[in-house]
């Protein structure tokens, strides 16, 4: 029996740090593959300015990859820290670690791609601007990231926290329950910010004088849209601290598992439609600048409703914490 | 540890209701962040009608939302009611 | 292209350089010699890593997006592993701080944001 529980917990840090390195690194490939595409674009339009096209590229590519670099870190953490084996609740925790980095470097890594690559078509249509383009595309980008760092907290308290004490009974579930939450959510936050932040860039470089309004609307565009990605969170941290009574009947566990599904899932469609309206909402500031004020009111109200079917989520997750 | 027919039942309302308002928020959040988009489009190019085209939204908005409505619905049946 | 490339590689590697080792020396001073140079060795890849990105990146433009996502796959792949050395080691030695190898793995990243800011801020003001 000492064993069987040294090897499940063994094989739960394996699977755990594939999946956080395996899905981390292909989230940044998307993105850089979707900017590759758009610097080929560039270059074919205007050669003589391949010089900039690339430098922006390097630069861009750097910060986007910072997502999978926190994946990378995690996985080697679980891999190489030696966490106690003889415990079966590690083995969940390091599952769910696992999970929650791997998807959260998802959305990350696939949306600051977009920045990257309408700053590359930027650059090209308006090559004064480049500086700007530059500076726009790494703040969208940077602010991309937050979804991963949400994942990478839960990860490292997941792989960090004791659990010698708690019954293995539906902590385990709410241990995997918690990655997934944080870490699905994360996608929706990630992608919607990545949009958002794409869209300045294309606006900025069609309209240079817009910039003040346009970087402020895609900065409040896409602090709406890591709310989602902070329920995901909040939902995280409840099954993190909560202590919940022994108990080794199947519906205790799938309660908290559940849970844990519902908020990760429903954390998605929420963050990339408020990213679609923030997307929405930059690319008419940057073309009818005066009406920024109006626009950035109905992309708020837009987001608010858009908003509430994540807010349902929570609900059912919190029912299905704390009443069930 | 003998699990019974009707732990299973509970056991699999209450994943189902996760995945259920899981997987139920995603069409409308996405949905709703489209029309929304467009409104934006549709002000940005005029803005006169700005009040009309917020009512317009709003009342798309609601529309869609009721397909997460039906998953909520559901969920709390899954919860409380099997 | 490559001269704009080489002076960015040539910008942000030797401005991360000379900042670890500034940091690291204000942290010998102050007796925490671990983190010094685990702060040192995370730059050194850091840096590493940037230069590679660098020289891969006419590799990943010009192809098909299919094939450019294939391509910075293996390069992601390839160049992460070399990051784990840093990581790696700072876990197993004792003389290696983990929290600052981990800090100086974004040096390059650190310093392209502050770099951007700096100017806009001035930019503005």
């Amino acid at each position: 029996m000492d064993i069987d529980t040294q090897i499940l917990v063994k094989s739960a840090a394996f699977v755990g740090a594939g999946l956080a390195m395996g899905l981390g690194a292909v989230g940044a490939a998307i993105g850089e593959g979707y900017t590759a595409a758009e610097a080929n674009g560039a270059v074919s339009r205007n050669p003589e300015l391949s010089g900039d096209i690339f430098k922006n590229m390097l630069v861009g590519q750097a910060v986007a990859e910072s997502a999978s670099i926190f994946a990378l870190v995690v996985a080697i953490l679980m891999l190489f820290l030696g966490v106690p084996l003889n415990n079966l609740l590690n083995g969940a925790a390091l599952l769910g670690a696992g999970l929650c980095m791997g998807f959260g470097a998802v959305g990350s890594g696939i949306g600051s791609g977009f920045p990257g690559g309408q700053a590359c078509v930027g650059i090209a249509r308006q090559p004064a601007v480049t500086p700007r383009l530059t500076t726009n595309m790494l703040i969208g980008s940077a602010v991309c990231q937050t979804p991963a760092i949400f994942s990478m907290v839960v990860a490292l308290m997941l792989i960090f926290m004791g659990f010698d004490k708690a019954p293995l009974g539906p902590t385990w579930a709410a241990l995997v329950g918690a990655g997934f939450s944080t870490g699905l959510a994360a996608i929706g936050s990630g992608y919607g910010g990545g949009l958002a932040a794409g869209a300045s860039c294309e606006g900025i470089s069609r309209q240079p004088e817009s910039v003040g309004n346009v970087t402020t609307v895609m900065l409040v565009g896409q602090a709406v849209a890591q709310t989602p990605s902070i329920f995901g969170l909040l939902v995280s941290f409840i099954l993190l601290f909560k202590r919940f009574p022994e108990s080794y009947e199947l519906q205790s566990a799938m309660a908290l598992l559940g849970a844990g599904l519902c908020m990760g899932f429903g954390g998605i469609g929420p963050g990339v439609g408020n990213g679609m309206a923030a997307e929405g909402a930059v690319k008419w500031v940057a073309r009818n600048v005066k009406r920024s004020g109006e626009l950035m009111r109905i992309m708020l109200v837009g987001q608010a409703v858009s908003q509430s079917t994540a807010i349902y989520a929570m609900v059912v997750a919190l029912v299905l914490i704390f009443v069930v | 540890m003998a699990i019974e027919g009707a732990d299973i039942v509970k056991a699999a309302a209450f994943l189902g209701a996760g995945l259920s308002m899981g997987l139920g928020a995603i069409g409308p959040g996405v949905g709703e962040g489209m029309v929304a988009a467009k409104a934006c489009e549709a002000i940005g190019k005029n803005p006169r009608e700005a009040g009309l085209l917020t009512r317009t939204m709003l009342v798309g908005q609601a529309v869609s939302e009721s397909t997460g409505i039906y998953s909520l619905v559901i969920a709390l049946l899954l919860l409380f009611v099997v | 292209m490559g001269a704009e490339i080489a002076y960015t590689q040539k910008r942000y590697g030797t401005t991360s350089m000379m900042a670890a080792i500034f940091i690291g020396i204000f942290f010998i001073l102050l007796g925490h010699k671990t983190q010094a140079k685990g702060l040192i060795l995370g730059s050194i890849f850091s840096v590493l890593n940037f230069v590679l990105m660098g020289e891969i990146l006419p590799l990943i433009v010009g192809p098909s997006r299919k094939k450019s996502s294939f391509i910075s796959l293996g390069s992601i792949v390839f160049r992460h592993g070399l990051l784990a050395v840093p990581l790696i080691l700072s876990l197993k030695m004792e003389w290696l701080d983990f929290t600052a190898t981990v800090f100086g793995l974004f040096m390059v990243q650190i310093m392209i944001m502050g770099d951007h800011l700096l100017k806009r801020f001035h930019r503005s003001a």
